[in-house]
């Protein structure tokens, strides 16, 4: 036994737990020296005997440093936590949990930079240490040294100052949230810009992340600091000046930082990009932030935009800044996107190994490769790409192989159906392979066939392969790629592609890596232009379950000696949501054969035989059940609403509950008359006008109530002179009619029961108000209206309040009602125009109306912002695809460009001072309804 | 070639074959329900060719035609007749249906869901076993030649209640679905009709398909064939491509700017100008 087990034995007396998480870290970093060994358990125990926490701490940080650590970072780190120790168990265990990463990561300034900082925050106190330096650390570990550093000097401007203990405290939460909201790639930069701000007044710092949030965070580098070079300044002339130019409440503030932009954040191209690729594929696909990958399967952040999707999901960079201007950006957005949208239309996913090493049987590298034979028995797991990239001995650069070859397939479609978006996109990205292989970066040969082949690039790649024998093979392979494109365009022929050019550059290039005994690619996924690269374990992933399904499937049919691509069960299964029929696979089993011929035995003609095949029970346990949709229980209804973020519906997710107002007594009706007697005087004149005029004469009808003495003069005369006189000679006296309906629908979210501006009334008050000024208008008029109130809280709880139906005529009833209502919950106001939207399709009207009045914008548990916003216009466009006619009112607020956004730019009114509601009401509704 | 204009009076002869391609067994059913001389229902989207369908079968039966645009203002009495002042007498002139029953042509009511209900119930006794005409004014009934034939169009997709089709009218009826045209076969569609070339047809035609693939998102219907031949046929005469379809395909579809964005960016994608 030797001295360091001995060592380690005494730990585990004093703490067994310890003791064995030390050794585990140990083995981990590497042996540690019998005597590095007993420093370890000494400082330990030390440790111990004042805290056990901090004990833990030393036990753990020395186990880490020791194994690797130079002696002068082992001598040091000693001296610090000891001095931390000195101070207190608190601190010592601080020092001793973050040293750690700076010794290890960093260099000697940095540590250095360290311990300055570190006394600095200990003499505000030692709760400024936890949060902040965890934040340091997790710099650290991430591999980002500079941002650490510059993260210790923001640390330092903002612990050194004089600053109170709740300003303290308030930057020992922010700071660290902060700093780990920025990106990677503009870290290092943003955290200098912060630091200024705090260096020049802490009180700022709030301000400035209220404009952060507002878009300062999007300016390029040089723009963000020009911008907080003017608040500054701004801010040395008086206090509030600075403070609102940085939180970007002033429009001069706005108006200067939307000048400055230049990066673009996916939100604000979200909506047309998904309209764009679901016109394109007819599919619902959705855009995603690249960020919406978590876990696993997120893979490792790069430095440039990328593109992927996983055949529901076209993910893009969360931001896109790049180019030096918001429209280049834009383009960049919109070509990722269309790109991607190729692979989906064309298949790519759909790549079935089986078919794909059925049509290589003639290949040559496919023996050599030893792939044949590993392919049919390669693993159950994966997709398909997956397996087929890790039949070769370098799967990294199989796959960038079969990337150039897939895109290049994809390319010469695109060519065929989008020649405009071909000559519009890939110049971009040509631009960028030019870039990179300047650059450096990628593998030059992978990168010169990308350019050649997927980008169709009729020249090759300035400062690609020099040598003669290297560029005619490439030029051989674009050929062989141009002819197989003539004889079948599958993903499956560019695996056939990949299997042939592995095989023929691996004799050429032995010593670049191709082939057995290469060297191995260096990153994870090739590099291509902006970072496109495909991800089977995406798809895989949104699948695995359908996979899973069509593998068993499959091999029920072979063990009846029946085959079919599991690739052509698994688009059944995708295409009807996971369900699957006999007569589906009757198809898939016809399209194996057409590819591979019909069993012997089987005449022409005839289907293959399923009715053994026991669909629910081969099935059962897998879950795939699509719920009912649409009937109603008593009297709710169940309504779908739109998902923006995927892009599709939830069915059945809302519960709508109708119900009828309980009326109550009051005068409110009456008074509201008499209140606003003026105003009823005049609208009562407008609405007669309104009203069609009983009778009109119509003249010159073939047919009518009696004869146009005019005509009859015009015929007498036209019979003299020997013309053919005009048959119209009747005149017809019809009742002109107005054809409208209108259903008034009223917020009665809690927000009404605030008093509106300058007013004792509350908004819900003076929309009652209004709502009674508007019955009286329209039973001038003679228009059937109804009006109805909604509120609720959460999706299963959605009140539809009838308050007056179409068929009811305005009495004590109604009266009753509009007294009856209050302000009361939430706002899910999408399913609430669905079930208005529904009353109003029963009613048969020439015009019908619906017209929403609410103070503000759809808000709900569950219900927020984008989401809630996108499915109220969705909600309002299903409505006018119903030719009803919307218009939305918003009362009591400052227009918002969102309420565009909400109801579209021509479908609504903004009345702030919700006083004139009643009278803008009114106008509105007549003009809108005026023949 | 299409056929002769001339709408509400007079049954006219066909005299050339008008162009229609069969997507369906549409032609073989109308032939049965001609032979046995049941009324027939034409239901599509708007501009999907059902008139030129109903023209079609006229020359192809050797029939007359006579067509009525049907519209909220159409008396029975523009269907069925009227007495008119004719020098110093009063005679009595058959309309369209009338002349239609009498001679044994085919008569074709297009969009019959806008006329008033009351002109509807006319049709009613000539589209069941009784194949006659009541002509109140005159106190005849005049019972169908054997010839006569009876169909109406409408379009199911944007009718409101008022104007959809009474199942007393509907069950008296055989009918027949439109739909636009599978691709291939659209595109030889507007290839004809337009006078243009194949590889322009499928652009447009490409176009049209992808639009009909945000009906929902704000557009009340698709693009029609209709609108394709009209890019077609500007495009014919000289317009360049993209303007033909902004003009004659996206902007009469949508006021909506964010739509228009998105047909916009289509239809430079799918043309290379």
């Amino acid at each position: 036994m030797n001295k360091g087990s001995d060592a380690l034995e005494r730990l585990a007396v004093a703490d067994p737990e310890l003791a064995r998480e030390t050794g585990r870290i140990i083995q981990l970093h590497g042996p540690v020296s019998a005597g590095r060994m007993t420093l370890l358990v000494e400082e330990t125990l030390w440790g111990l005997s004042q805290e056990i926490s901090f004990g833990a701490a030393l036990a753990k940080g020395y186990a880490r440093l020791l194994g690797t650590g130079s002696e002068t970072a082992v001598r040091y780190y000693r001296l610090k936590v000891r001095q931390g120790g000195a101070h207190g168990p608190t601190t010592g265990r601080m020092m001793a949990l973050h040293l750690i990463p700076v010794l290890v990561h960093g260099n000697g300034e940095l540590a250095r930079r360290f311990a300055d900082v570190f006394d600095t925050m200990c003499q505000k106190g030692t709760y400024t240490l936890k949060k902040p330096l965890e934040g340091l650390s997790a710099l650290l570990r991430a591999g980002d040294i500079a941002a650490g550093a510059a993260y210790l000097e923001l640390l330092n401007s903002a612990f050194s100052q004089d600053i109170s203990y709740n300003q303290s405290l308030h930057f020992t939460y922010t700071l660290p949230t902060a700093v780990a909201s920025l990106p990677p790639s503009k870290r290092v930069w943003q955290i200098r810009e912060l630091t200024r701000i705090v260096a020049a007044d802490p009180s700022m710092t709030e301000a400035f992340q209220q404009g952060w949030d507002r878009g300062l965070s999007l300016l390029p580098r040089d723009s963000l600091h020009a911008f907080i070079d003017i608040a500054l300044e701004k801010f040395a002339v008086a206090l509030e000046q600075g403070v609102k130019f940085i939180s970007l409440d002033s429009s001069m503030a706005l108006n200067r930082c939307k000048e400055m932009q230049v990066a673009v954040p996916i939100g604000q191209v979200q909506p047309a990009l998904t309209r764009y690729v679901r016109a394109r594929t007819g599919l619902s696909i959705s855009i995603q932030p690249v960020s919406a990958v978590k876990g696993p399967l997120a893979g490792l952040p790069s430095g440039r935009p990328t593109g992927f999707s996983d055949t529901r999901f076209i993910y893009l960079p969360d931001e896109i800044a790049c180019f030096p201007s918001q429209v280049e950006n834009k383009n960049l957005y919109m070509a990722l996107a269309k790109l991607e949208a190729g692979l989906i239309e064309f298949n790519t996913h759909a790549f079935d190994l089986e078919k794909a090493l059925d049509r290589m049987d003639d290949l040559d590298g496919i023996h050599l490769l030893g792939i044949g034979k590993r392919g049919r028995d390669a693993l159950e797991k994966g997709s398909d790409l997956e397996r087929f990239f890790n039949l070769f001995p370098d799967s990294i650069r199989a796959a960038g192989l079969f990337t150039v070859f897939e895109h290049g397939r994809i390319r010469h479609l695109l060519t065929r159906r989008y020649p405009g978006l071909v000559k519009r996109v890939l110049p971009l990205f040509r631009a960028e392979a030019r870039r990179m292989q300047q650059a450096g970066e990628g593998d030059p040969l992978l990168l010169a066939l990308y350019h050649g082949i997927a980008l169709g690039a009729g020249e090759p790649l300035p400062g690609g392969p020099r040598e003669t024998a290297v560029n005619a093979v490439l030029e051989s392979i674009r050929e062989r790629f141009k002819a197989q494109l003539q004889a079948f365009s599958t993903p499956e022929s560019s695996a056939r592609m990949t299997v042939f050019v592995y095989h023929q550059l691996t004799g050429m290039l032995k010593n670049d890596g191709f082939g057995a005994g290469g060297r191995k690619s260096e990153r994870s996924v090739p590099e291509f232009p902006f970072g496109r690269h495909l991800r089977p374990d995406l798809v895989y992933n949104s699948f695995a379950g359908y996979d899973e399904i069509s593998r068993k499937i499959t091999a029920a049919l072979k063990k009846r000696g029946i085959s079919a691509y599991t690739s052509d069960v698994r688009k059944k299964l995708v295409i009807n949501c996971g369900r699957i029929s006999r007569a589906d696979l009757q198809e898939a089993v016809l399209e194996k054969e057409a590819d591979s011929g019909r069993p012997e035995d089987l005449p022409a003609g005839q289907r293959v035989d399923l009715a053994w095949l026991d669909l629910p029970e081969l099935l059962k346990g897998t879950g795939t059940e699509v719920p009912n949709g649409g009937e109603a229980v008593g009297e709710s209804c169940r309504y779908r609403e739109w998902d923006h973020t995927v892009g599709d519906y939830l069915e059945d997710y809302v519960r709508v509950i109708d119900s009828r107002i309980q009326g109550c007594g009051g005068d409110f009706y009456a008074r509201t008359l008499e209140r606003h007697a003026g105003l009823v005087k005049r609208m009562r004149h407008a609405f007669e006008l309104l009203k069609p005029e009983g009778l009109t004469i119509l003249r010159q009808w073939i047919e009518g109530d009696q004869f146009d003495y005019r005509a009859l003069l015009d015929y007498a005369l036209d019979r003299r002179a020997g013309i053919m006189p005009s048959d119209r000679l009747y005149i017809k006296r019809v009742k002109q009619q107005r054809d409208v309906a209108v259903l008034v629908l009223v917020d009665l979210s809690r927000s009404t029961a605030n008093k509106a501006a300058g007013s004792e009334e509350t908004v819900l008050d003076v929309e009652k108000a209004a709502i009674v000024l508007l019955c009286e208008a329209l039973d001038i008029v003679g228009d059937r209206f109804a009006v109805a109130g909604y509120s609720g809280t959460g999706r299963f709880g959605v009140d539809y309040i009838r308050i007056k139906d179409f068929d009811e005529a305005v009495g004590p009833e109604i009266f009753k009602n509009i007294n009856a209502m209050v302000a009361r919950r939430s706002t899910r106001m999408g399913a609430a125009i669905r079930h208005a939207t529904q009353q109003l399709e029963k009613i048969p009207a020439r015009v019908r109306l619906l017209m929403a009045i609410g103070d503000g914008f759809p808000n709900d548990v569950g219900y927020k912002q984008g989401y809630a916003i996108a499915d109220t216009r969705q909600a309002i466009l299903e409505a006018v695809s119903k030719n009803i006619v919307f218009k939305g009112i918003s009362v009591n607020m400052a227009g918002d460009p969102k309420l565009d956004e909400l109801y579209g730019n021509l479908n609504h009114n903004v009345i702030t001072d919700i006083a004139e509601l009643p009278d803008k009401l009114l106008r509105i509704y007549g003009s809108m309804t005026k023949s | 070639m299409a056929s002769e204009k001339r709408i509400d009076t007079g049954c006219t002869h066909i005299p050339a074959e008008p162009y229609y391609m069969s997507t369906g067994n549409e032609i073989q059913v109308f032939e049965a329900s001609y032979d046995a001389r049941l009324p027939v229902m034409l239901k599509g989207p708007t501009g999907c060719g059902k008139t030129r369908f109903v023209e079609h079968m006229a020359f192809r039966l050797q029939r007359s035609l006579v067509s009525v645009a049907c519209h909220e203002d159409l008396f029975a009495s523009d269907l069925i007749g009227r007495y008119l002042l004719k020098n110093d007498e009063t005679v009595w002139v058959d309309g369209p249906l009338t002349r239609a029953v009498r001679e044994g042509a085919i008569c074709y009511l297009d969009e019959v869901v806008e006329a008033r209900k009351d002109t509807t119930v006319v049709i009613h006794p000539l589209s069941d076993n009784r194949r006659m005409l009541s002509i109140d004014k005159k106190g005849e009934t005049i019972q169908a030649h054997p010839d006569f034939m009876l169909v109406i169009s409408y379009n199911p997709g944007y009718q409101s209640v008022l104007k959809d089709l009474k199942q007393s009218t509907r069950q008296r009826f055989v009918s027949l679905m439109f739909q636009y045209p599978e691709a291939e076969k659209e595109a030889e569609i507007v290839s004809h009709e337009g006078e243009i070339g194949r590889e322009t047809a499928l652009g447009l035609v490409g176009l049209a398909n992808r639009i009909r693939n945000i009906r929902e998102h704000g557009l009340t219907e698709g693009a029609s064939t209709r609108l394709l031949i009209y890019a077609a046929q500007l495009i014919n005469r000289g317009i360049p491509v993209r303007e033909a379809c902004k003009t004659a395909i996206c902007l009469p579809l949508t006021d909506d700017e964010r739509l228009q964005e998105t047909l916009e960016e289509l239809i430079w994608d799918i043309f290379d100008e």
